[in-house]
């Protein structure tokens, strides 16, 4: 009766940690999800900020890709975005892009993910991007298809290319 | 005895034999506007003036099941899935050329009337042939420059279906 005490308390302590392990435990394509649930929390914007704000955001942004990464989006609104790209130039993209627009909204639907390889995923997604105008920015509401790829490098998930499928081809 | 079967409709015993036919109806409704008829809002004025911006329509995904679209069929195209899709109307097919001269539509070098397009911008695209196992679709809306309109080839295997009404 004495020794139930300590098996009770291993076990209580198991449990808690199985329970633990299920809620917080992400697959790889979880993982890959919420950096793109991230990814759209960063490049929203509710309202005007200053240039620390916008300064902290590009930065945060840019660090979710690798340095450097592709990117190959020939029809923007904004500019033609092609080419390679270094941490440095994607933040001072997302500086000017966000200094453009009052309000930015990023959506992500249809989010398909393969692994051709242990650490790089093939992500399948539809990106809305709805922007309201200040300054010389152009109000715009897109709809893109993005084929991704994201590298894993000492276990995080990073952005590696996105590249803008043609889905209709004039 | 009517009223006892008003009152029978409107409030059913909770029974064996009413909860299946709940789940019954809960699955078929589930299925069919999941699967077969999709319900979607048209966001844009790409379509205008056959459908207006913030109008509520379905997508009969069978409509394509046993013939390829046709020309002028409006189709839904997808993106990456069936969360978004694109309104378009089929004008070429397969092998045809299209092409737009000063707003007209040209098909394999003929001009082609299109009654549903109320206004044309003076659009000019030179000739181009359409890919096997395509279709070359555009919007009704031409009011705007040709820049500012998504159109173009796709293939087949894109279109989700067309709109129930």
């Amino acid at each position: 009766m004495v020794k139930s005490k300590p098996l009770i308390l291993i076990a209580a302590c198991l449990a808690l940690g199985l329970i633990g392990f299920f809620i917080f435990y992400q697959t790889d394509a979880e993982k890959i999800r919420s950096r793109l649930a991230d990814l759209s929390e960063r490049i929203s914007k509710t309202e005007p900020e200053n240039e620390l704000m916008a300064a902290g955001h590009a930065k945060k942004i840019a660090d979710m890709f690798t340095d450097p990464c592709v990117l190959e989006i020939p029809e923007t609104p904004y500019r033609e975005v092609s080419g390679k790209f270094s941490r440095q130039d994607i933040r001072a993209y997302a500086m000017s892009g966000r200094a453009r627009y009052a309000q930015i909204k990023l959506a992500l639907y249809d989010i398909s993910i393969d692994f051709p390889y242990e650490t790089t995923a093939d992500v399948r997604l539809t990106a809305r991007v709805n922007a309201g105008a200040e300054g010389n920015g152009r109000p715009f509401d897109e709809f893109y298809e993005l084929a991704c790829q994201f590298q894993k490098i000492e276990g995080d998930w990073y952005i590696n290319r996105v590249a803008a499928v043609a889905v209709l081809e004039k | 005895m009517l009223n006892q079967h008003i009152r029978n409709f409107l409030f059913p015993s909770v029974n064996r034999r009413f909860l299946i036919r709940a789940v019954l109806v809960a699955a078929l409704a589930f299925i069919l506007f999941k699967f077969i008829l999709i319900p979607f809002r048209i966001n844009g004025r790409s379509m205008a003036p056959t459908y207006a911006d913030g109008a509520l329509n379905f997508c009969n995904t069978l409509s394509y099941a046993f013939s390829p679209p046709e020309r002028f069929d409006i189709v839904a195209v997808r993106l990456a899935g069936r969360s978004v899709m694109l309104l378009k109307r089929v004008v070429g097919l397969a092998g045809e050329t299209v092409a737009f001269k000063n707003g007209r539509l040209y098909i394999n070098g003929e001009q082609t009337q299109e009654p549903y397009v109320a206004v044309a911008y003076d659009w000019t695209l030179a000739p181009r042939r359409v890919k096997p196992e395509h279709v070359y679709v555009v919007g009704d809306n031409r009011r705007v420059p040709m820049g500012q309109h998504h159109f173009g080839q796709t293939p087949v295997n894109r279109i989700v279906g067309a709109p129930l009404w």
